[in-house]
């Protein structure tokens, strides 16, 4: 394992294993490390239920945001090591997870922090959106209160 | 000067050339579009000294929906413009995408640009896309 840092988004329609997300963070130098796994809720909306999502994104964006986003994390917490995000595209169903993310440090509080503020910018900042589909066939975009322009925006 | 009223042959060149002088810094000061107001721009594009680009344009989630399209080339976008003219002239060929209005920003070469005063400059091939709220994660 060489010891440059990584910072890895993989956007993907395939199902990517928690495991390998994990292995893409190790490190003999980390004594720590930070997951999460974000899954897709069976929500009930004015009597509708959610019976999965459709995630899209424009791809080459995302990465230059998710760079600004691991520089962001590095200047916060500076013993971060390897940060790797992974995030679903296309149909993702209810129970099935829509992003997992894994980050790597010598001891657990950077790493503990960091996974919290990763998941939060991510919302806020990274350009991939959602559907809600519903059982009625219905379906609707949402909206993070993370991100600024939102109509319920957070602050 | 004082040749009026000894010389009464047409201009002389020293005059010519200082009314050719003063008409090329005119179109130079029409040329910044920023400052020009609606007359001048019409001066100014008779002068042909209005830059403009073609871009692509990428639309994602509910802009989709509202104008049928994921992604099209626009040709002769004036630039420099201001984001808020460039929404506008977004909408004028999606009058749908006026649903959003308040809940959108612009992305010009993968920059978020908040609809406004804001003035971008537009390369022939930049991309600019039409970014409602995210929802990812």
């Amino acid at each position: 394992m060489s010891d440059e840092r990584r910072d890895i988004l993989k956007l993907s329609r395939d199902w990517l294993p928690v495991q390998d997300v994990v292995d893409a963070v190790s490190s003999a130098s980390c004594g720590s490390i930070s997951v999460f796994i974000g899954t897709t809720r069976e929500d009930e909306v004015d009597g509708r239920k959610v019976v999965g999502l459709e995630y899209e994104a424009y791809e080459l964006m995302a990465q230059s945001e998710f760079i600004k986003l691991c520089g962001d994390i590095r200047e916060r917490w500076p013993t971060v090591t390897h940060i790797c995000v992974h995030h679903r595209l296309g149909w993702v169903m209810v129970g099935e997870a829509s992003v997992v993310m894994a980050i790597s440090s010598p001891h657990r509080h950077d790493s503990q922090q960091a996974i919290n503020h990763c998941i939060s910018q991510l919302k806020a900042n990274v350009p991939i959106w959602k559907k809600e589909v519903y059982d009625t066939q219905e379906a609707s975009w949402k909206e993070n209160s993370e991100c600024p322009w939102a109509a319920v925006a957070e602050g | 000067g004082q040749q009026s009223a000894i010389d009464p042959s047409p201009l002389p060149n020293r005059e010519k050339k200082k009314r050719q002088r003063k008409k090329r810094k005119r179109q130079q000061q029409l040329s910044s579009y920023g400052s020009a107001d609606e007359a001048e721009v019409k001066c100014a594009e008779a002068a042909g000294s209005f830059m403009t680009s073609q871009v692509f344009v990428f639309y994602f989630a509910k802009s989709v929906e509202l104008t049928g399209v994921k992604q099209e080339e626009v040709t002769a976008v004036p630039t420099p413009i201001s984001s808020r003219d460039l929404w506008n002239l977004l909408v004028q060929r999606h009058p749908r995408l006026s649903i959003l209005q308040g809940q959108v920003v612009l992305a010009v070469r993968q920059q978020y640009v908040d609809i406004g005063d804001q003035v971008v400059t537009l390369g022939d091939g930049d991309e600019v896309a039409v970014v409602p709220p995210l929802s990812g994660g």
